[in-house]
């Protein structure tokens, strides 16, 4: 049985494919709704960056939300939810776009709701109120991680060294199968505690 | 064994005859209630099934599900050192199923036997017999495994078939994890969690066989933590084919001794959130019912069965300094009669008392190992009411001490070697009155066993989507409490006595096995292909009564019949499936197991398992689902079997042809909450032979379910 995971992929692929079905019918750019042309260009940059430096998608954008009710003890209410990118870099910003379209609408994730917020690496104070951080691959560096730790904020990146260099709380993997990294450093750092049964079913470093 | 049983071996001969994490909240470290709980996690450091995880969640975040099943620890399904399937609520509901059995046939390398419309037993690997002691099954982790027989009442389940999240099954042996009992592996039904789940659901269900059943349970929950109840009841008529005392084919056909079928349970669970990290479960059971069945002590003669079973347990699961220690105890409570075909009024009657105390502390050292270390008090007490010739009142205790552990080292990104072992310590007593000039007396039941189970298993993950697993397991099978216990003296009125006795002296079974495993998901065709070949050598195996010469009991000629170790059997096979779904809502499952068993002389003259399971079954299972629609279909091929049972000309194999079964369901989503469906079982024919008990007729259900 493919995985949800797989079938979310299936899905995702489904729906790009649907989005050139109808740009190739003929539509014009026009009539192709803002939500297709987000979703068209956040593809092209990701098609255009390597393998690599692979991004976060939407699907581990909402991992990384669901790994947060987990958190002990328990996030509740609307939790604001910082995007830190940084200004210029385009593949950071179009990851930020990404994070944020699939942070919109604020999924509700047990008892909580996430609210996102952009905010630019070079302006750490737009962090205030925030409890958790997705952080763009560009703006994964020191300055950032020591500005969330200190109030306490919850860092999830799609880079493994952002966790494994303890700059990062969590890392969530690109790829068919869903790989979380927590850095003990990091949560310590930010003073936050995830549930032991989570611990056991990911690489905690 | 009744009496009239004994009765009715005595005619088949005197050869072979029938009786044989992390930061702690701060302000929790002052409070009392956590000292007391630390101080008992240090006095006793099994799996105690996470009660409080939020599978939901850990299933959403890493899109499958979830289990403790293979390690006693929390590992997705992809990465568990174990043969192990996990059978979705979706696989359920869409099986049309309303009882667990049926659903589990779906599962390559178990094999169902059914003997009345209620009366099912789960083999595994090619053993199967009625009474099947092999597979442990638990409930949310508690062991709704019955000690008389060793074996599983699944008609008298305290759960609601639409309640069960998942269930867990691990072939192979577990007994490392879960002592005796899961020689050859283990089933874990996980319902929803009254804490982390909305479940709210109803049921109501009719159908040939004058079948009638209603099924509800409720769920409230809040930060306080969350409560379920579950309850529900069937009434139907058992099928119609023959019944005869003995084998049909053979002898005159007596009038069959049934009863309609039914079965009533209901069940209370709540989870409270005591704090953050620490969680408090209780739960509540009573069930049940009335089952038209095989009696396996006396050569499988039909019975008719009353079981009432009670259950209460209590436990926490608390996230500390010292690692995720849980704790989990219960005290099970089954009385039971059983009226073996023929036998009139006199029933046998049993009561069987199980407690269990387990403490766990899962831990983590470093990055790459997973530690779990366990302490399980165990025990359990049997007495038996029947009639006597010479007064006996036997009650059979046993107790068990048990230390257990695990080690999961993740060697690599790609490489993970997992170990258990547990250590078991048994000591029992006679508690009742027995008769001491027969084959055992007191002293012989004053002694104990030591035993070790373990389990070895090496995963590599070459790439996200390939799986291999080498596997070796030693699993043990502690006597049952009626072949350790039992004790009847009784006069037919045929010149001598019959003593039918347990036996205290029994060795434990011993079932090792080795397996090979190989997994691979193909994303081209939607489809996960799972392969496997396993080897299984079995020592010590016990036959419930067999017959020895004549002994003088006093001044009385008596034939003694006693529990024995017979001997050794060896099994192999494999199984290859392929399960997938396409986006346009098609799905399928198809799959091909073979099993051979090669039992010692005195094993199958005695038990037969080398015939008594299909060697070959093929299994294909079709879905699609289209807007409120779902249609789904199976079919099982399967190849003849020879089951032993009683006759009275002795008890040879009953030969059943091989057969095609058809199953199938159709349901439909009315508005947002409540769903039609017809379903049907065994299709193809009004009546299908399928072992050596009575036909089993087609079934017609119409089901109405409602979530709110």
């Amino acid at each position: 049985m493919p995985t949800n995971q797989c079938l979310d992929e299936i899905q995702s692929s489904y729906g790009l494919w649907i989005g050139r079905r109808a740009y190739f019918r003929g539509n014009t750019v026009s009539k192709i709704s803002p939500k297709w042309i987000g979703v068209l260009s956040a593809a092209a940059v990701a098609a255009a960056i390597p393998p690599a430096a692979a991004q976060m998608t939407s699907n581990n954008a909402l991992a990384g939300a669901r790994a947060l009710s987990f958190l002990q003890p328990a996030l509740s209410g609307p939790v604001t939810a910082a995007i830190i990118y940084r200004p210029g870099d385009a593949a950071s910003e179009a990851e930020a776009q990404a994070i944020e379209r699939a942070l919109e609408g604020g999924p509700a994730v047990g008892s909580f709701t996430l609210k996102p917020r952009k905010v630019a690496a070079g302006a750490l104070a737009g962090l205030a109120g925030a409890k958790v951080a997705f952080v763009t691959r560009a703006a994964s560096e020191r300055s950032v991680a020591s500005a969330a730790a200190q109030r306490s904020i919850i860092t999830i990146s799609s880079d493994p060294d952002c966790a494994r260099q303890g700059l990062c709380v969590l890392s969530i993997t690109p790829g068919s199968k869903v790989q979380i990294m927590v850095s003990k450093a990091a949560c310590n750092a930010a003073k936050v505690k995830f549930g032991a049964a989570f611990l056991m079913l990911v690489k905690e470093i | 064994m009744s009496n009239f049983l004994t009765t009715a071996g005595l005619r088949g001969g005197m050869s072979v005859s029938p009786a044989s994490a992390p930061r702690k909240s701060q302000g929790l470290c002052s409070l009392p209630l956590h000292s007391v709980m630390a101080a008992i996690a240090m006095l006793a450091a099994q799996p105690v099934h996470a009660q409080s995880m939020d599978y939901g969640a850990l299933q959403q975040l890493f899109g499958e599900p979830v289990t403790t099943s293979a390690t006693g620890t929390p590992q997705r399904v992809s990465d568990t050192p174990a043969n192990m399937t996990i059978i979705t609520a979706d696989d359920i509901r869409r099986s049309g199923s309303r009882n667990i059995p049926e659903v589990l046939s779906r599962i390559p390398g178990l094999d169902i036997l059914r003997s009345g419309l209620n009366a099912y037993d789960v083999g595994v690997r090619g053993y199967q017999q009625a009474t099947q002691p092999r597979m442990l099954v638990l409930i949310d982790g508690r062991q709704v495994f019955l000690d008389d027989y060793s074996r599983t009442d699944w008609s008298n389940l305290p759960v609601n078939i639409d309640d069960i999240r998942q269930i867990e099954v691990v072939k192979g042996a577990s007994s490392a994890l879960f002592g005796s009992n899961a020689a050859s592996g283990v089933i874990n039904i996980i319902t929803y969690s009254p804490i982390y789940d909305d479940n709210i659901v109803v049921n109501a269900t009719v159908g040939t066989q004058r079948q009638r059943s209603v099924d509800a349970s409720v769920t409230l929950h809040g930060a306080w933590g969350g409560l379920k109840l579950s309850a529900g009841g069937l009434d139907a008529h058992e099928f119609d084919t023959p019944r005869p005392l003995f084998d049909g084919n053979i002898t005159p056909e007596t009038p069959g001794g049934t009863e309609p079928p039914t079965h009533r349970y209901v069940s209370a669970r709540s989870v409270l959130a005591a704090a953050a990290d620490l969680k408090v479960n209780l739960e509540l059971t009573y069930t049940r019912s009335v089952t038209n069945l095989a009696d396996t002590t006396d050569f499988n003669v039909m019975g008719v069965q009353h079981d009432k079973s009670h259950s209460v347990r209590a436990g926490f699961d608390w996230d500390g300094e010292l690692g995720s220690i849980s704790a989990n105890s219960y005290l099970n409570h089954t009385r039971l009669t059983i009226f073996e075909t023929g036998s009139g009024d006199i029933g046998y009657g049993s009561k069987i008392n199980l407690f269990v105390a387990q403490l766990q502390d899962q831990f983590k050292i470093g990055t790459d190992h997973t530690f779990r270390v366990g302490l399980e008090y165990r025990h359990r007490d049997y007495r038996q009411y029947n009639l006597q010739t010479i007064i006996q009142k036997p009650h059979l205790v046993q107790d068990f001490l048990s230390l257990s552990g695990t080690w999961i080292w993740n060697i690599s990104n790609k490489a993970v070697f997992s170990n258990a072992i547990r250590y078991d310590r048994q000591k029992m007593h006679q508690a009742g009155q027995i008769n001491t000039t027969g084959l055992f007396d007191y002293d012989d039941y004053r002694h104990g066993n030591r035993e070790i189970s373990a389990n070895s298993v090496l995963t590599y993950n070459p790439t996200d989507v390939d799986n291999f697993r080498l596997a070796y397991g030693r699993g043990v099978m502690i006597p049952s409490l009626m072949q350790s216990g039992y004790s009847q003296i009784i006069d037919l009125g045929i010149g001598y006595l019959i003593d039918a006795e347990g036996n205290p002296l029994l060795k434990p079974t011993v079932v090792q096995d080795v397996s090979m495993d190989y997994g691979r998901r193909i994303d081209a065709i939607g489809s996960v292909v799972k392969t496997s070949i396993f080897y299984e050598w079995s020592r010590d195996i016990t036959a419930p009564f067999v017959f020895d010469d004549l002994i003088l009991l006093g001044d009385q000629l008596a034939l003694p019949s006693y529990a024995r170790n017979v001997g050794s059997s060896h099994g192999w096979g494999g199984e290859v499936q392929v399960k997938g779904e396409h986006r346009s809502g098609v799905r399928w499952d198809a799959s091909y197991s073979y099993a051979r068993v090669r039992d010692g002389d005195r094993v199958r003259e005695l038990l037969n398992y080398q015939n008594s399971a299909p060697r070959h079954h093929l299994r294909l299972i079709l879905g699609y689902s289209t807007g409120a629609w779902e249609f789904d279909g199976s079919a099982h091929y399967v190849t003849s079997t020879a089951m032993i049972r009683n006759r009275l000309d002795g008890n040879p194999p009953v030969r059943t042809g091989g057969y095609v079964s058809l199953s199938g369901r159709i349901g439909r989503r009315i508005g947002d909450r409540f769903t039609l469906s017809l379903s049907g079982t065994n299709l193809s024919q009004k009546e299908t032979r399928v072992s050596a008990f009575p036909a089993i007729e087609r079934q017609l259900l119409v089901s109405l379910t409602g979530k709110f």
